[in-house]
């Protein structure tokens, strides 16, 4: 008759045996990078390690196997550097992880302009001089500033076929469309960051990254690990529980 | 009245499994003027006035209302649980809950009705009329039947050389142990009704049924806690609690307090996260 008094007691024990054990936690949350009007798509893979007493290590990797599907794509036909004498349009473009480092390989459409001056400023751009198809080869890598991952291009090779190449080494061409290659990519990837931004109902977390690169996913996949910890105290559960109530997850206050 | 029973064997006191609950009428103003006293003013706000339980007892930062219902004996029982959690230092958090038992107390009587004890030699059966909350303590009211009986070979009941019923008021008491309240008889007071009361007076039956009630009432107390149903996302914190007992909610209502805390450590937070994960309220992917 009285069975019931054990009932209480057996669900707290049951909770209890359903805490994990593992001294971590995993979670995974869909992300997704700005650019420009478009907000591009990809895995954040968050794991919280109770390092020592007061440290939370923090291990996040950035699954952008979506992205680096869809930028290629995004990109073809694009021209990447655009003025009165000169054109690099991207033709094709693919994007491997190859361990701790990026690969980019493609096709450029390189078209040389005459360009006049037509007054202090302005520029008026004429007959097309020559047009040169070339191949592009760099590597990328990932830098950590202010709490996000910047990707930079170390370098850039441009070749040209053979039958091209002595026009090219008259005047320098290729030289001059990697330099503003290599700018404009630049300003495009500063213009990028990826700064994995945390649910509501974690970012009283705030992970602190102090180190990151890219890392290979399965056979040539891009990704971004970040490593660093979290800051945390009382109010730290305090928060996240306070976020799950205004979200109506759990039981609202009195 | 007592006539129809004079063969039951006697009594006992009823108290005993009660739990949670029971109180009693408005006697005794004082423990309610004192636990009002606690309370302090600044705390009367609307919540209180409407349901009778100070804030203070379920203050913090962070604060919850759970209202459960646990079917007791196939009878529901509705819960309900306020608590609170707030910093108490760097390091720890520190929880007080309430709970309000007058779902469990109006259901009580119902609950707690049934045989206490069936052995050969003796039968208790008891009957719970009313659970009162005074102060810090639990009165339960009711009946005891008993019978004495001598075991036949069978280990069964044989010849029943005495019985009666024995109107029966216990004060219990609880305690906190682990997050559980465990109740224990402070006092039992049998009063055995008729002829057959001056009997067993007479002859020391009623003491032997006092001391029945005491330790089997006591005992099953002491092995059935009550173990507050408190929110899931605090069990996770696995707290530690360190005080508590039953209060009086406004005159007679029984409810329950208690104080506790958990230590936060790098291995909490990642504990709670992954309990608050397993209770499936963090989720971030499709």
């Amino acid at each position: 008759m009285r069975l019931w008094l054990i009932f209480p007691v057996l669900v707290a024990a049951a909770l209890d045996a359903r805490v994990p054990e593992a001294q971590q936690v995993n979670f995974v949350i869909d992300a997704s990078l700005p650019v420009r009007d478009a907000e591009l798509p990809y895995t954040l893979d968050l794991n919280l390690t109770a390092a020592a007493p007061t440290r939370i290590g923090v291990g996040a990797l950035l699954d952008l196997r979506e992205i680096q599907k869809t930028v290629p794509e995004r990109l073809a036909d694009n021209a990447v550097v655009d003025n009165c004498g000169l054109q690099v349009r991207l033709d094709e473009l693919s994007v491997n992880a190859r361990g701790d480092a990026i690969d980019l390989d493609g096709d450029v459409t390189i078209t040389v302009f005459e360009c006049s001056r037509t007054s202090e400023r302005d520029f008026q751009r004429g007959d097309q001089k020559k047009v040169i198809s070339a191949n592009m080869s760099t590597e990328a890598t990932v830098e950590l500033r202010d709490n996000c991952a910047y990707f930079k291009l170390i370098d850039l090779t441009l070749t040209a076929p053979e039958a091209q190449r002595e026009q090219l080494l008259e005047d320098d061409t290729l030289d001059s469309v990697k330099k503003l290659m290599l700018a404009a990519v630049d300003l495009v990837l500063n213009d990028t960051p990826l700064c994995p931004e945390l649910p509501a109902e974690l970012a009283s977390l705030d992970p602190i990254y102090d180190n990151g690169g890219p890392k290979e996913i399965g056979e040539g996949g891009l990704g971004v690990f970040l490593e660093g910890s979290v800051d945390f105290s009382p109010s730290t559960i305090l928060d996240i529980l306070t976020v799950l109530q205004q979200k109506d997850l759990i039981p609202g206050p009195p | 009245m007592a006539s129809s029973r004079l063969n039951r064997g006697l009594l006992i006191s009823v108290l005993v499994a009660m739990l949670p609950g029971c109180g009693s009428k408005a006697q005794d103003r004082g423990a309610a003027s004192e636990m009002a006293a606690q309370t302090d003013s600044t705390n009367t706000t609307a919540s209180f006035a409407a349901t009778g339980i100070d804030p203070a007892t379920y203050a913090g930062r962070f604060q919850m209302k759970l209202t459960k219902e646990v079917p007791l004996r196939d009878i529901p029982v509705p819960f309900t649980v306020y608590s609170g959690l707030e910093e108490a230092s760097p390091t720890r958090l520190r929880i007080r809950a309430f709970m309000d038992l007058r779902g469990l107390q109006e259901k009580a009587p119902q609950i707690l009705t049934g045989p206490l004890e069936e052995s050969c030699k003796r039968q208790i059966y008891v009957e719970v009329r009313n659970v009162t909350a005074i102060g810090d303590t639990v009165k339960i009211e009711g009946s005891a039947r008993a019978q004495f009986t001598r075991c036949n070979r069978r280990e069964e009941p044989g010849l029943r050389y005495f019985g009666a019923t024995v109107d029966a008021v216990a004060v219990a008491k609880a305690e906190v142990k682990g997050q559980c309240l465990t109740f224990s008889i402070e006092d039992v007071d049998l009063n055995p009704r008729g002829f057959i009361g001056f009997i067993s007076n007479l002859f020391g039956l009623t003491n032997r049924i006092n001391d029945a009630v005491l330790d089997k009432g006591g005992e099953f107390l002491a092995a059935n806690p009550v173990c507050p149903p408190l929110p899931e996302e605090f069990t996770v914190l696995d707290p530690i609690y360190e005080s508590g007992g039953t209060r009086e909610i406004a005159p007679g209502g029984m409810g329950a307090a208690v104080v506790g805390s958990a230590d936060v450590s790098a291995e909490t937070i990642v504990k709670v996260l992954g309990g608050l994960k397993e209770l499936g309220v963090l989720e971030f992917a499709e």
